[in-house]
């Protein structure tokens, strides 16, 4: 399941609707909500999907903030996010640093969604929601089956060790305009 | 009982709790970063009114974006009037999506298979 293939942005074809590249604060985050929602408001006509995107941007930023790595010690460069359309579809593209010893377990999650039919996925929410309890960080799991819901299990990742502590995450989520 | 009113912003819903007349209101967006600062106040709220109820308790949910870690506490707050049902009090959700929004309209169909109180769907 690892490994980009299909989501590499391609910057002669593809058309960016936002992107951001730098060090994410909270007022940053805000802000490449308001203006993704702004400019998807203005390019897609189907309010449906432009609040789905929304919905999995809020996802995946606040899941960056609550699980990344503290982005206040790695350098300047230490996120990126790229939201873009390919044909009618949607991708969005995020890459942020998490700690090494963190990354079996979220391969074996991510693999673990990703390999559920959407039956099993919507079930696996559901009970998540009803006996997961609430975790520290506020999430309690659901928001990265939350994400692969929304995208219909459309998403790709990769890991990249970048030192001893550290490694890079990057996410991939295409939403489908049918 | 004072009611529980208060004013949403970008990130936080407008909150209408009405002790006396048992109709409460979610209405807006909840993505805080921090959902238990905004709703634990909101449970502390619940848990005093379930004391002394209202007979009929509506609560109305007509939300337009809310996070995971909102839909948390939407449950908690659910299973609150979940005891209070129990009791024999009437309780129902009306949750609100709009005409389309399919995905708004399976967060309600959740709760609904969640839930053990009846929860309405309802377009708007």
């Amino acid at each position: 399941m690892s490994g980009f293939t299909e989501m590499e942005l391609n910057k002669r074809s593809d058309r960016v609707v936002f992107s951001y590249m730098g060090k994410p604060t909270h007022e940053m985050i805000d802000l490449i909500l308001e203006m993704s929602e702004t400019k998807l408001r203005i390019i897609e006509s189907n309010s449906t999907i432009v609040k789905r995107i929304v919905n999995v941007l809020i996802e995946i930023l606040q899941n960056i903030f609550n699980h990344g790595e503290d982005f206040s010690v790695v350098d300047h460069q230490s996120f990126k996010f790229f939201l873009f359309m390919r044909g009618d579809d949607y991708f969005i593209i995020t890459e942020n640093f998490i700690k090494t010893k963190e990354v079996n377990n979220l391969i074996s999650k991510l693999d673990g969604y990703l390999s559920m039919s959407d039956e099993d996925i919507t079930r696996t929410y559901r009970k998540t929601l009803d006996n997961g309890g609430f975790s520290i960080k506020g999430g309690a799991g659901l928001g990265l089956i939350n994400i692969i819901r929304k995208s219909n299990g459309n998403l790709e990742y990769e890991f990249s060790k970048v030192d001893k502590e550290n490694s890079l995450f990057r996410l991939g989520v295409q939403i489908k305009v049918e | 009982m004072k009611n529980f009113y208060m004013e949403g912003s970008d990130k936080t819903p407008s909150i209408k709790l009405d002790a006396e007349s048992g109709e409460m209101e979610f209405s807006g967006k909840s993505i805080p970063e921090n959902s238990a600062d905004l709703y634990e106040p909101v449970m502390e709220w619940i848990d005093n009114y379930i004391k002394s109820p209202a007979e009929n308790t509506i609560f109305v949910v007509k939300l337009e974006y809310f996070n995971t870690s909102s839909s948390k506490y939407l449950l908690e707050i659910f299973r609150r009037f979940e005891k209070l049902f129990r009791t024999g009090k009437e309780v129902a959700v009306q949750w609100y999506y709009e005409l389309e929004d399919e995905d708004m309209q399976e967060s309600g169909d959740d709760f609904r298979d969640i839930l053990k109180i009846p929860v309405e769907l309802i377009v708007y």
